[in-house]
């Protein structure tokens, strides 16, 4: 059997990057979140979290809005299925990989 | 950032409309000033004496949908919640929560039991609110303890039952909601970042 760690490197680098985890992670809490809600939570400049959101809509996990409110440009992104399934497959994943690593002892030699 | 804070993250975002906390405190003063009104001590007449509290949470609920719903989405954005994960929520508050407190105030202004009622449920209430918006905010269980003590007053001898004590009962709930609120708020910034990104010109 492998050490857990060492399954560590099969997790979804897409989605395991901190901030996209930390930003499908708020989106599969609501409806959807504007770009500046996310900003604020990342603490990302705009240029990175575009690209970040952009890599996340190109694999299919988010979908991205633009509208106006009032005269003030808005940006608007959700979550759909597929990324809502990939983000709790990932914390059900890290769950037991925490799990195991707590009750993994190493080998004796 | 680390497993736990990410899940205050989803705590918060799901629950982001209450976590909002400046918004609680115009509501708040307001539910002060008609505690005060109710106060046998301040010369008004009976007939205006209920109706004192009116115009200031008329303001009050202005400046919190208003004034400080723009605020927060200028410098924090916008979430819209997904009102189907907080359907029992829903139905607890409008079924169970606010009938209970509606019959707490009854209870306590016809039979005046020797422990008030009212701040009992106001303090099991701000448990369930605490809960059920995200956990975490360690001051409404103060809170809570706080009103449970509350009930006790009558019984102890310190406070009168009847209208006065419904009227110190709005007034702590109007203490809670202000102080909550702002330690909601501080509560929020230091979950969401402390770095105000508020300029939304090209986004």
């Amino acid at each position: 059997m492998s050490a857990p760690f060492e399954e560590l490197a099969d997790l979804d680098r897409l989605v395991h990057d901190p901030s996209r985890l930390a930003i499908l992670t708020a989106l599969s809490a609501c409806k959807s979140a504007d770009f500046l809600y996310l900003q604020r939570l990342t603490g990302l400049s705009k240029g990175n979290l575009s690209s970040h959101l952009a890599k996340l809509e190109s694999a299919g996990l988010v979908m991205i809005e633009k509208e106006f409110i009032g005269k003030i440009p808005n940006t608007r992104v959700s979550v759909n299925k597929i990324g809502r399934t990939a983000v709790e497959r990932h914390w059900k994943r890290l769950d037991q990989l925490r799990q195991a690593s707590l009750e993994w002892r190493p080998e004796p030699t | 950032m680390p497993a736990s804070d990410l899940r205050r993250v989803h705590a918060v975002t799901d629950n982001f409309f209450f976590w909002q906390g400046l918004r609680w405190i115009p509501i708040g003063v307001a539910l002060i000033v008609f505690s005060i009104a109710m106060m046998p001590a301040v010369p008004l007449s009976k007939a205006v004496r209920p109706w004192i509290g009116v115009p200031f949470l008329a303001i009050a609920f202005w400046l919190s949908t208003r004034v400080l719903g723009r605020y927060y989405a200028r410098h924090f954005g916008r979430v819209r919640m997904d009102l189907s994960r907080h359907k029992t929520r829903t139905s607890v508050k409008w079924f169970v929560v606010y009938p209970a407190i509606a019959a707490a105030f009854i209870v306590d202004a016809r039979w005046h039991p020797p422990v008030l009622v009212s701040a009992l449920v106001f303090g099991a209430a701000i448990e369930a609110y605490r809960e059920s918006t995200g956990g975490g905010r360690l001051h409404y269980v103060v809170a809570a303890v706080g009103f449970v003590a509350f009930s006790l007053l009558p019984a102890l001898g310190v406070l009168f039952t009847g209208k006065g004590a419904l009227g110190a009962v709005i007034g702590l709930t109007g203490v809670v909601y202000a102080i909550g609120g702002l330690l909601d708020h501080r509560e929020m910034v230091r979950i969401l970042g402390a770095n105000d990104v508020s300029d939304v010109s090209a986004v």
